[in-house]
């Protein structure tokens, strides 16, 4: 919990220690929407109710 | 270009862009000693790691740039707050990509081209890695809170809501966005929800 509140409130310091947590916490992230998008390639993450799915006309 | 390819390009993109940033991060060099002088030859003996991994985390940044520039679209750019979430989170990028320069390739390259062999030589140098700390660390706090203040709680909250914007919350809604479930976007979140 201590790198989730310090993302916040702007106080941790970032060493080496300091950005690895960052990073994990980033990448638990990130991980996680490429997850969704190779489950459901076509409509992972689209809007409801936007049927172009993001393209552009 | 197909949604199918697009969508598959995004999620590896950003699957592999996480493995490698961990597996780079682990190989950051470090300064093991308070002296100034063996501080200097661990900085120029890990000049090329040094380089090597802060180039390759700045580009695994721009590899996930990229693949959330999709999960961007699929939301809609178009809407004021994913707007805002993308400017905070492509200018806290912008800052990691400057963190980075300073530590993996000012640094060592300033140290490795300046001579210290006398007393004032080695003052100056402890001013240069003074300065260097302080750019790497005040482009890093900056892109580190403001991407993920502004982008991760932005993009959370409107994944999560519903889209005819009447600002109600479905409890099944807020379950399926799993990612929230992270520690850091749930502080975010709350933090976000409650102002």
């Amino acid at each position: 919990m201590v790198p989730a509140i310090a993302l916040i409130t702007g106080l941790l310091h970032l060493d080496v220690q300091g950005m690895t947590a960052v990073l994990l916490l980033q990448s638990l992230w990130t991980g996680g929407i490429g997850v969704g998008f190779l489950r459901d390639p076509k409509d992972a993450w689209a809007r409801p109710g936007r049927p172009d799915n993001g393209a552009i006309a | 270009m197909d949604s199918v390819i697009r969508g598959r390009l995004a999620g590896i993109s950003l699957i592999v862009a996480a493995v490698f940033e961990v597996f780079a991060m682990a190989h950051h060099p470090t300064i093991t000693t308070p002296n100034i002088v063996d501080a200097i030859q661990q900085i120029r003996r890990a000049r090329q790691l040094d380089g090597l991994v802060h180039g390759v985390l700045m580009a695994l940044l721009l590899i996930v740039l990229y693949g959330l520039s999709e999960f961007i679209l699929r939301r809609d750019v178009s809407r004021p707050a994913i707007r805002a979430g993308l400017i905070a989170y492509g200018s806290g990028v912008l800052f990691m990509l400057g963190a980075g320069t300073v530590s993996g390739f000012i640094l060592p390259d300033v140290l490795s081209l300046t001579p210290h062999t006398s007393a004032t030589d080695l003052d100056i140098n402890l001013q240069v890695i003074f300065l260097c700390r302080a750019l790497n660390q005040s482009c890093a706090n900056f892109a580190t809170v403001g991407y993920r203040r502004g982008s991760f709680s932005g993009l959370a909250i409107y994944c999560a809501a519903k889209p005819d914007g009447a600002g109600r919350w479905e409890l099944q809604d807020l379950s399926s966005a799993w990612f929230l479930r992270s520690p850091s976007l749930r502080v975010c979140y709350i933090s976000t929800f409650k102002e």
